[in-house]
């Protein structure tokens, strides 16, 4: 229902001097504006409609090449990374023996060679450095790797008595002692052979090749504290 | 200049066919040029009424543009078959109302009070009788603005934008005989005030 104006009212005439203005011209895009930052969906359906415009194309190629490029990079990254901390733990391996991990594949001589070349590239080793870690590493090796044999044989006579005692309940406890003694004995010797070589390797270096080095060497838990770069 | 603003000059007044309700489907489905169609259609009777109603021309435009976000971002939860016109004014109304009660707890100086710019045609010959025209229409402005929320709505829906007692009973949110006591009482306050306007 429609209402015609109040004819006889005598406000009429004075109502209708009453005049307003039109509406501004950009109404619309104010609406849209306001409407942008609250209203996630359409924002979205007007990025849908923008991302189809063919100048948004060349910016999307752009920005889909340099997402390409950014990922590439970064997984290149992760897989250096990845290789540096193998090799960190390879090399953990080859100092501290005795820490209990899974000898490598390949044998002990190859192995040491292939972490010293390792080495060389990541601290950049002159050759006269590299000559003499070479000379430490080797001389080192094999008393920590049969130090490593050693402990390894100890804590199984260790285990052996340690499951005596929880099956029958009877163990011979002086056996067991010295077992266990042993164990201390062969690990901290271990770790004392380790810690000379980490040491003695890090003097061979300068103070930045140092740094880098215990940092190479801490993850792998081949450098006992004390040891400063 | 809009000397009225009238829905009912345009081609289609929602009293009478309905329309808006298929753009208001439309946008709730995710066709949002159908906005930009409501906007065409309801922004200049919103604005007269905002305009009216809070007597500043950029707040209004503010209200009416907020009242447009809101349908928007309310599109799929305002009922299938609801009058798009009652639910805009009544949001333009309750938003005029808010915005005039933040406009007095935060007195300020106006930048652009549409008090005395108003109803002088650009052709008028005569600068006595534009000065009083303008005067009588200064004090119309003073009066209405005197009027409580609930009169003035009624009034200025019913006088400017046409609508029945229906429409503005739903907007309001009360009987049509409530809408025609609010006409009455508004008349009678008005007539009150510009008793000297109206003998002049």
């Amino acid at each position: 229902m429609t209402i015609p104006p109040d004819s006889n009212d005598p406000l009429d005439p004075l109502f209708q001097e009453w005049r307003v203005p039109d509406p501004p011209p950009d109404m619309e895009n104010r609406v849209w504006r306001r409407v942008g930052p609250a209203d996630g969906a359409g924002r979205m359906a007007r990025l849908g409609t923008w991302i189809f415009r063919p100048a948004a194309a060349v910016i999307w190629v752009v920005v889909g090449a340099a997402a390409v490029g950014v990922m590439g990079d970064w997984r290149l990254r992760q897989l250096e990374r990845r290789e540096e901390l193998r090799m960190a733990l390879d090399y953990g391996r080859l100092v501290d023996p005795a820490a209990g991990w899974p000898a490598a594949g390949t044998d002990a001589g190859a192995r040491l060679e292939r972490d010293l070349l390792w080495l060389r590239r990541e601290l950049e080793l002159s050759p006269e450095q590299f000559a003499q870690l070479r000379s430490l590493h080797e001389s080192s090796n094999e008393r920590l790797q049969l130090l490593a044999v050693e402990l390894a044989q100890e804590r199984q006579t260790e285990a052996h008595w340690e499951a005596e005692r929880t099956n029958t309940g009877d163990v011979d406890f002086l056996s067991y002692g010295f077992a266990a003694k042993g164990v201390d004995a062969l690990g901290r010797m271990s770790a004392q052979a380790t810690r000379s070589l980490i040491e003695s390797t890090a003097a061979v270096l300068d103070n930045r090749q140092r740094e880098r080095y215990l940092g190479l060497v801490r993850p792998a838990g081949g450098a006992p504290g004390g040891i400063k770069p | 200049m809009t000397p009225w603003a009238r829905p009912d000059q345009s081609p289609a007044h929602e009293s009478e066919v309905q329309p808006g309700g298929g753009e208001l489907a439309a946008l709730a489905r995710g066709d949002d040029a159908a906005l930009g169609r409501l906007i065409r259609r309801w922004q200049r009777p919103l604005f007269s009424f905002a305009c009216r109603y809070l007597q500043n021309e950029a707040d209004a435009a503010d209200m009416v543009a907020e009242t447009f976000a809101k349908l928007y971002q309310q599109r799929r939860r305002i009922s299938e078959g609801a009058s798009v016109s009652s639910w805009l004014f009544t949001v333009l109304a309750n938003r005029c109302r808010n915005r005039l009660r933040w406009a007095r707890r935060h007195p300020a100086e106006p930048f652009d009070v549409m008090e005395g710019r108003a109803g002088i045609p650009c052709n008028q010959p005569q600068p006595d009788s534009a000065l009083r025209q303008r005067e009588r229409v200064s004090a119309l402005q003073r009066a209405v603005a005197d009027l409580p929320h609930e009169l003035k709505t009624a009034l200025l829906l019913h006088h400017y934008d046409r609508l029945s007692y229906r429409e503005i009973a739903a907007i309001a949110g009360c009987s049509e005989r409530g809408v025609e006591t609010r006409l009455y009482r508004a008349r009678q306050r008005l007539q009150a005030v510009l008793q000297p306007q109206l003998m002049d």
